[in-house]
């Protein structure tokens, strides 16, 4: 066999990503441009283009790619000339992702996940190739020969797990989903600024107009803007998850979920069960009060389903009290009921409230200080956005400490809550998959009989620490001893 | 409860806080010569002074309380490390979770016949300060051998 060049459309793709790339010199020189930088910034402008041109054809050319026996092998390079091998069995993630615009080609890119880390060749991928390619992949990854010996991760078999399973996203739920999302805040938030941002940036000509004719508008006429600001936020954010989870698909076929979504661009990705380092039931201040939960896997490798996020998407939305029985469709080992956890005794939530106002008085104090030394006439505004500051983080800690909890929820699985950002976080992770254990404390904590727990579970090419902190000794030793049985447990010991 | 670190790796972390200190000292006398020919600030180097005489002698006297308070426990199924008095840390790693461990001795540690043993895990790393080498050695293949016979708990 011959390795294959990438269809020609992959060159588009490839140019794509590679001006994305230069994005921010771009942006530069459109800036320069407005502000009156005429041919420099123009050449300048095209000679990166050139450039991303000449890159990518050149890569473009020498980018070929094998489906061998037991593994996919791509050359590149053009002076240090590299070939990889990714053996199937070490595939972990396949995702495939389909613009619009492939789709009568019936083209789609692929990308390969193994677990070496942080972008140390982990990753290929392959661009614009016909569909046939990831099925074929996909099915050598799923017969593996029966000689390939376990990784030492991917041990612990689940039990008893029931034949494939399938969940689809309907229409209602798609829009309570969106509705229900907070995506809206960066949006409104960048709109401002762009505003906000829009005077230095525009030219001065321009400026001058529209500082004239604001200035003969009313304060009607400003709030007006503001609501337009606010409904087109809300409109954007509201379409953008439709179609981003537009069609949202789960299923499990064997050992392998796989989450399909997307209207312009289908994206599907699909990791293996034991690859699922934990469970995050998420859960908004808005959708506690509609009752619904987002449930994420948390994986071993990037099983990215967005280029940011290296949490899958498991179930958009789902009924709260419902969560727990769905997701156990496609993940045999969560518990059928959810524990009752210990919680952060009332009586010391105020300690979180403390520690961000200590943390925050830090720099606050020696900033108005400052303030009031350079700049008396601030002195008020100042001291009442430090005030607020306080009462915004307050509040945030006040509803950490109220979520925040713990339990051991079956024989091998710990159930972790935390809260942040006005949202609710509960974990569900295997013994097998808490990669270690903290625990923290203090001479004045030892007196009250508390602690901090942490517990360290890998995501993505990460660490996720799971933090509860103010817990009763006695459930730190609980978990530590679940965790360990022959854990001395040194801090008890003074 | 554990073992405590070898009574020689004080020695090390003295000599540890006299070669920060002179390091310190070597970039304030920089800063004066920088003084003397281009006349820059001459706080400058007053402060990197500062910092040379204040971070050794910090470092200096947590030695006795660092040393006091460190221990390292090492059985069938974890290693297990501790630190600390008035602000207390405790780690609990399965044998079963480790994914390598790195022997490591820089010239300070390798004069004093020691090693720094660096475990890592899937996410986390740990490491105990320094153990003599014969100790390093066994630690090591008892890890590794202990990691290849551990199936994890299901």
């Amino acid at each position: 066999m011959t390795p294959k060049h990438l269809p020609v459309l992959a060159l588009v793709l490839m140019l794509i990503e590679e001006v994305k790339s230069w994005g921010w010199a771009l942006l530069i020189m459109v800036v320069g441009l407005f502000k009156g930088g005429g041919l420099q910034a123009l050449a300048g402008g095209l000679a990166i283009l050139a450039l991303c041109l000449v890159l990518v054809g050149v890569r473009y050319g020498r980018f070929t790619y094998l489906l061998d026996v037991d593994a996919v092998t791509i050359n590149t390079g053009l002076f240090v000339r590299k070939v990889r091998h990714i053996p199937y069995a070490k595939i972990q993630t396949v995702q495939r992702q389909q613009w619009f615009f492939l789709r009568p080609f019936h083209l789609e890119s692929v990308t390969l996940e193994t677990s070496g880390q942080e972008g140390k060749g982990g990753e290929a991928a392959l661009y614009a190739v016909p569909l046939s390619v990831a099925t074929a992949i996909e099915a050598r990854r799923h017969h593996p020969k029966p000689t390939e010996p376990t990784p030492a991760m991917a041990s612990q078999a689940a039990p008893a797990t029931p034949a494939g399973s399938s969940y689809r996203i309907d229409a209602h739920d798609l829009n309570v989903f969106a509705l229900t999302s907070l995506g809206f805040i960066p949006i409104i938030t960048g709109m401002f600024w762009l505003i906000d941002k829009f005077t230095d940036l525009a030219p001065d000509s321009w400026q001058h107009t529209i500082d004239n004719q604001m200035a003969h508008l009313a304060v009607v006429l400003l709030a007006a803007l503001v609501v337009i600001v606010l409904v087109i936020g809300l409109a954007v954010s509201y379409l953008n998850i439709l179609q981003r989870y537009f069609h949202f698909t789960l299923t499990r076929t064997g050992e392998t979920l796989t989450a399909t979504r997307g209207l312009f661009k289908t994206i599907s990705v699909s990791v293996r069960l034991n690859r699922i380092q934990a469970l995050r039931f998420k859960q908004s201040l808005l959708r506690q009060w509609c009752g619904l939960t987002t449930i994420q896997a948390l994986t071993a490798s990037n099983a990215a389903d967005d280029e940011k996020e290296n949490d899958l998407v498991m179930l958009p939305v789902v009924r709260t009290a419902a969560s727990l029985a769905t997701a156990r469709r496609f993940v045999a080992w969560l518990p059928a009921i959810a524990p009752t956890l210990t919680m952060v005794a009332p009586t010391h939530r105020w300690y979180y409230v403390r520690n961000v106002i200590i943390g925050n008085l830090v720099w606050l104090v020696p900033g108005l200080v400052a303030t009031g030394i350079w700049l008396p006439s601030w002195l008020g505004w100042a001291g009442l956005g430090a005030v607020l500051w306080l009462v915004f983080f307050g509040a945030q800690a006040y509803n950490a400490a109220r979520q925040s909890g713990v339990a051991v929820a079956a024989e091998t699985i710990l159930c972790v809550q935390t809260g942040s950002w006005w949202a609710r976080e509960r974990f569900y992770v295997r013994r097998a998959n808490i990669q270690s254990l903290t625990v923290k404390n203090s001479v004045w904590l030892a007196q009250h009989n508390l602690g901090h727990l942490e517990v360290n579970v890998r995501a993505g090419d990460s660490n996720e620490t799971l933090t509860v902190n103010y817990l009763p000794l006695a459930t730190i030793t609980e978990i530590l001893t679940w965790y360990q049985p022959t854990a001395p447990f040194l801090l008890a010991t003074d | 409860m554990g073992e405590q670190l070898p009574a020689s790796i004080k020695q090390v972390w003295r000599l540890h806080a006299v070669i920060w200190g002179g390091v310190w000292l070597v970039i304030a006398l920089g800063l004066t010569v920088a003084h003397g020919l281009w006349h820059w600030p001459l706080w400058l180097a007053g402060i990197f002074l500062a910092i040379g005489l204040l971070h050794p002698l910090l470092q200096f006297s947590f030695i006795p309380y660092r040393y006091a308070f460190g221990r390292y426990l090492i059985t069938e199924t974890a290693v297990y490390l501790r630190s600390g008095f008035v602000f207390r840390k405790e780690e609990a790693v399965p044998i079963s979770r480790i994914q390598n461990v790195t022997l490591e001795a820089g010239p300070l540690l390798a004069s004093k016949g020691l090693q720094e043993v660096q475990i890592e895990t899937a996410s986390t790393q740990h490491s105990i300060a320094g153990v003599t080498t014969a100790v390093a050695g066994q630690l090591r293949d008892r890890i590794m051998q202990l990691a290849q016979e551990a199936r994890d708990d299901a």
